[in-house]
This record gives C-alpha cells, sequence and structure tokens, in this order.
C-alpha cells in the first residue's frame, strides 16, 4: 500500500494523545476483521497454537486377510482368495473424508475440509497427510469412505471433490465414492472389462460407510510433529461374501449392488499399528 | 483490494497535523480502512432494478440462492459468453446455444433430438430454458439435483458436446480475455471448473421469463380477452395442477400417458424405483408456442397433438398419473380458447433481452 510509508513517517511525530487513538483505532480494525470473518463463516483468527500432523499410511495388500498377504499390484493377473476368480485390476479409488481423532479422555477433533481421494495406482502404499492436528492425546480414528450427502447436494465443489477428478456422476448428480474397474475372464458379456462405481447418498441407496477404531494405545501429538497410523486395506474385500464377478457386472449407479459393495469395502480397514 | 484513498498522504502532511480535526480525520480512514479492509472480495450485485430481470411479487422464493456466487451483471456476461462459446465442445461445432436458441427460449424450435457434436442425437428433446433458478432438478428425469452442475451433463455428454469438463478448463483458462473475466468477477488468478459452473449459474438463474402477457394481466397492465379468459378457466380445471402457475410447473416428476418408446424409462433411470418407470419432469408450460415440438422426446409436433392426447383418454399408457385429465372433451372452440390462453405465456421480451442473447453479434 503506497500510503504505508507516509504512515510510518507521520507515526513518529504523533503525541502519545494521537498514538494512543491510533493505537485505539487499530484494535478496532482488528477487532472489527475477526468478528466480520466469524459472521461469514470463515476461520477465525488462529490463536497460537501447537499443531502436528498425522500421516494415514493404507497399505493395500491382495490376500485372505489384512496383515500376511501380499501388497496389491494393479495391472497383474490376480486371483481372488475366496473365490478363485482370476481379474487384472486397472483402477482403485476411493473417497476418504471427514478423518475424526478420538481425544484421550472424551471428544473429537474433527478436521475441516476434510476430503481426500486414496488411489492405488502407482503405488500399494498410500500416504494421506492430516495436518494441523493440535497436539495432545489421541485414542482412536475415524473416516468417511465415501463423500457425505451434503456435498453431493451443494452444487460445484473443489479440491479432491471437483468432479474433474472422474469421482463424479454428471447425469445423475453424486460422488463416485470407491472406482474400481479392471478385467477378468468371467466378466460375461462382448467385453472382459468390468467397473464398480460406487456411491449413493440417499435412503436405501446410502453406500457411506464410516470406519472407526481405536489405536490400542495413546498416540501423542507434540507441536511439528508427526505421528503414523498405519493400516491395511486388503483389496480382495470388495468381493467378500461370495460376489462373483460374472455375478456382478458393471455398476453405474446408486443401488442394492453398490451398497452390498460398500458393505463389504468398510471391513477391509485393518490397522496394523501406530508409532 | 487496493486503497483508493490518494488524498490519504496528503492529509498528513497539512497544517491540520496537530489540530483536533487531524484526530479525526486519522481516526475516520483507520476506520474507513478498517470496514472496507474487511469487506469480503465479492463483486457488488447490481440492483435488480437495473439490468437483471425483475422477479415479480407473486414467484415463489428461489430454489437457488448460493450466498459464495452472489448474481452481478459482470458475473451474468461472463456466462453468456460461455454459453455461446462453440470452443467448450469436442469439436468446437457447437455451443450451449447450438441447442438452446434464445428465438425459441432456449429450446430449438422444430426438433424433437438435437445434434450434438459429429452429427450425433441423444435421447431427449432439448428443454426450453428459463425460470432456472426456481427448479429443484434438472434435465428431463431430474438426475441432475444442483443447477450449478447441470452444465456438466451436456459438456461431457457423447452426443452432445462431448468435451471432459477438465479440458473445458483447461481451454478457458488459457484465453486471457476469460482470465481477465474470471479475475473481476470471482477474483481468481486461476481458472477453474468451480468458478465457470458458477459464472454459468449466475446466467442460468438470471434466465427470468415473468414478462409475458400472463404476467402484465397479473400486474394489471394488461386485460385477457374473452377468449384468453374462457381458456384459463379450462386451463385451471384440467392442467393447472400439474402446470402450477405462475411457473406452470410444480417441478415433479410424472407419467402423463405417453408410451414409452426406446426403452427411455425417465425417473426410473435415476431412481430405480419400479414406481418411477415412464415418469418425467413436468415441463413449465411459459413460452409453449415458442417451443415445439413437446414431450420429453419431441414427439408431438405442435399443440393440437398434444391436446389430442389429453383428450383421448384410450391413448393413456398404463400407470399414467392419476391427475391427467379423465373423460376430457374438448371442442374445436374450447381448444381454440386454451390455446389463446397458453399464447398469453409467450415473453417476447424474455427471447429479445441482450443480457441473453450472442454477445458475438
Amino acid at each position: 500500500m503506497k500510503t504505508t510509508k507516509h504512515l510510518n513517517k507521520t507515526k513518529s511525530t504523533l503525541s502519545s494523545l494521537y498514538k494512543g487513538l491510533f493505537m485505539m483505532a487499530l484494535a478496532f480494525t482488528l477487532a472489527s476483521c475477526s468478528s466480520d470473518d466469524d459472521d461469514n463463516g470463515g476461520t477465525p483468527t488462529p490463536e497460537p497454537e501447537a499443531k502436528g500432523t498425522v500421516n494415514l499410511n493404507l497399505t493395500h495388500v491382495w490376500g485372505p486377510s489384512g496383515s500376511n498377504s501380499p501388497e496389491l499390484q494393479l495391472n497383474t493377473e490376480l486371483t481372488h482368495p475366496g473365490t478363485g476368480d482370476t481379474l487384472t485390476l486397472t483402477m482403485y479409488k476411493y473417497y476418504v473424508s471427514n478423518v475424526k481423532l478420538k481425544k484421550d479422555g472424551g471428544g473429537e477433533w474433527v478436521e475441516p475440509e476434510s476430503y481426500r481421494i486414496a488411489d492405488a495406482q502407482d503405488n500399494a502404499l498410500v500416504t494421506l497427510n492430516i495436518g494441523d492436528v493440535p497436539a495432545g492425546n489421541y485414542t482412536g480414528m475415524k473416516f468417511t469412505i465415501g463423500v457425505d450427502a451434503e456435498r453431493n447436494t451443494s452444487g460445484a465443489q473443489e479440491g479432491a471433490l471437483s468432479p474433474v477428478n472422474g469421482m463424479f456422476w454428471d447425469w445423475n448428480t453424486g460422488y463416485i465414492f470407491i472406482k474400481v474397474e479392471g478385467e477378468s475372464p468371467h466378466q460375461t458379456g462382448h467385453s472382459p472389462s468390468f467397473a464398480y462405481h460406487i456411491g449413493g447418498f440417499e435412503g436405501d441407496n446410502n453406500a457411506i460407510r464410516t470406519v472407526d477404531f481405536d489405536f490400542g494405545s495413546t498416540m501423542t501429538i507434540t507441536n511439528n510433529g508427526t505421528s503414523n497410523v498405519n493400516m491395511y486395506v486388503n483389496a480382495a474385500r470388495i468381493w467378500h461374501g461370495g460376489l462373483k464377478i460374472e455375478d456382478l457386472g458393471h455398476i453405474h449407479m446408486p443401488g442394492a449392488r453398490a451398497v452390498q459393495i460398500a458393505d463389504n469395502f468398510q471391513f477391509a480397514f485393518m490397522l496394523d499399528g501406530i508409532n | 483490494m487496493t486503497c483508493k484513498n490518494k488524498s490519504f498522504g496528503a492529509l498528513f502532511n497539512s497544517k491540520m497535523m496537530h489540530s483536533r480535526l487531524f484526530i479525526i480525520a486519522v481516526i475516520t480512514v483507520v476506520l474507513w480502512l478498517a470496514i472496507s479492509s474487511c469487506r469480503k472480495d465479492v463483486p457488488v450485485p447490481i440492483p435488480k432494478s437495473t439490468h437483471l430481470p425483475q422477479v415479480p411479487g407473486y414467484f415463489p422464493e428461489q430454489h437457488y440462492d448460493n450466498p459464495l456466487n452472489p448474481i452481478t451483471i459482470e458475473g451474468v456476461e461472463l456466462g453468456r459468453k460461455l454459453f455461446y462459446d462453440k470452443t467448450l465442445s469436442k469439436t468446437g461445432e457447437i455451443s450451449c446455444a447450438s441447442c438452446h436458441k434464445q428465438s425459441a427460449a432456449f429450446s430449438d424450435p422444430g426438433k424433437a433430438l438435437s445434434t450434438g457434436i459429429k452429427g450425433r442425437t441423444g435421447l431427449r428433446n432439448s428443454p426450453a430454458l428459463f425460470n432456472l433458478a426456481w427448479h429443484p432438478g434438472f434435465n428431463w428425469d431430474g438426475g441432475i439435483n444442483h443447477i450449478e452442475v447441470q452444465p456438466i451433463a451436456p459438456i461431457q455428454d457423447s452426443a452432445e458436446m462431448g468435451e471432459k469438463l477438465l479440458n473445458v478448463v483447461l481451454k478457458v483458462g488459457a484465453r486471457s480475455d476469460y482470465q481477465e473475466s474470471f479475475k473481476k468477477v470471482f477474483d481468481t488468478d486461476t481458472v477453474t471448473d468451480k468458478y465457470i459452473l458458477y459464472a454459468f449459474a449466475q446466467f442460468m438463474s438470471a434466465m427470468i421469463s415473468a414478462d409475458a402477457k400472463y404476467d402484465r394481466v397479473q400486474q394489471n397492465k394488461a386485460v385477457f380477452t374473452e377468449s384468453e379468459k374462457r381458456g384459463l378457466q379450462l386451463f385451471e380445471a384440467q392442467c393447472a395442477s400439474c402446470h402450477k402457475p405462475p411457473l406452470f410447473s410444480d417441478f415433479s416428476y410424472r407419467n402423463n400417458g405417453i408410451e414409452i418408446q426406446n426403452e427411455d424409462y425417465g425417473r426410473y433411470g435415476i431412481t430405480s424405483i419400479e414406481a418411477d418407470k415412464g415418469k418425467f419432469k413436468v415441463p413449465s408450460l411459459r413460452n409453449i408456442n415458442l417451443t415445439p415440438p413437446y414431450m420429453h422426446d419431441g414427439r408431438f409436433e405442435n399443440l393440437d397433438e398434444v391436446l389430442n392426447h389429453y383428450t383421448t383418454n384410450e391413448r393413456y399408457a398404463p400407470d399414467a398419473d392419476t391427475d391427467l385429465p379423465q373423460n376430457l372433451e374438448l371442442s374445436k372452440a374450447q381448444k381454440a380458447d386454451l390455446k389463446a390462453f397458453l399464447g398469453t405465456l409467450t415473453d417476447y421480451n424474455f427471447i429479445e433481452n441482450p443480457l441473453f442473447s450472442d454477445p458475438r453479434q
């Protein structure tokens, strides 16, 4: 601002009375700004607070169980441990939303604007950085697989929720919570490809699921420190309960089959440990 | 926000320096800065009385109201530019306006099915566009639940504009004229899909059609002819429960008794609920004279065919809505009256309003 120079020069010549009045006016400036922000639902002027980071490390595996199974490999032939179906996965991604940390002694820290896409495309290990976690002791975690109903009905969104991410149905508004695609000789029809686009946020078709678990010990977040929550995600869990590829076909909209897969997938997550 | 008070520096050098006036001046200026610096960088909405069409008092509350996207004349003009921009389509062949022509209340007159890129056609008739801010759902099946995300469907539909939204962002974002406009309207240095959709929503919600003869009669600025009056009575008795005034739709999804064709089950395709088979959104009858052909697939060429459908019960398909006219018989004169009334719903100022016209002409 061009006037700053003049302001500084003049300030030194002001009497203490003027200085006092000036400071009062400045104080008003700050006070009015913060209250205006509050009114607009914005972030209030932050108090200096000790904050750390939690890395949610999701190691995608393929096998009968989370802990003893090999890492998930896309574009490689896999055999389902339950059904015996052979398949090759070409895409495996999903929304992790609304992360909450359970505070030692009760209550939760709720991450604001908490929407991320976990994509196992390039690496079996997907790390989601959860920043600005207030320092303190935490005993557990919750997150949503999918996107809450509010953001499915609120128009244009940005960031992880932008429709350009390809996790959005333009003709039947809603987010694709889980997107799994691949090929299998068991797929019926003219093409071996299959696609499970899982979503739905209303009534019986609600496919939003919450993963809720305790650490078993206390995780201490220190100022500028980083803690890790390590989980296995068993990708094979999609077909749990004897779901055969030939029975599922393609899933491109909310419905009973999407709900079934969402039910299955929420149990794909298994805590390995924290550190 | 830039500081526009050029006299600010001069104030400090003046002889007022040690006067009480100076103290007051300092406090006033700082307070002014305090207030102005706290204002969010949102464009100031223009008064409704200048450029944007007026909403009559007898209209219900608008459905769309996003405080993060206040409607401004600049925003509407930006949305209009996008609406008429053929580069948004994959091949550069068509814009939104190609199938939504202002002269036809933004429908595609005479075309049952419109032509998308590469000569492709879809399944359904291009709907007229007006009073969209009151619509709770979009498309004939209501699959789209919010005005801001509506444009994504025609942009990405392979039978329409066939382009990925991401490519639209890249194409629009690369142009300096658009960069300037987005900076002006949204104070953003980066053109994102959100702001493109915001601009579309501004244009779409500004497309208010509320200046037909019907409206002037409501405002005691005109009177119906005798024929129009008789038509109004017929309309109120037979049509108004679904085509509810003053928007002339209740925005529900109903089976109006026409046969299912091309395996298009309408609302059922969205909800998978058996009872929704054959249901489509009740269209507004405003500007109906400008928007033939009729029905979701444009199967009826003119209003006579439409009236024949509703006056010939055996034509109703099973599961037709129970609110449809039952055993309705209309004489030639009565049909003429009804059509005379429907003619009062044409808004000639809407189709000539330069705010909605092709910006290149």
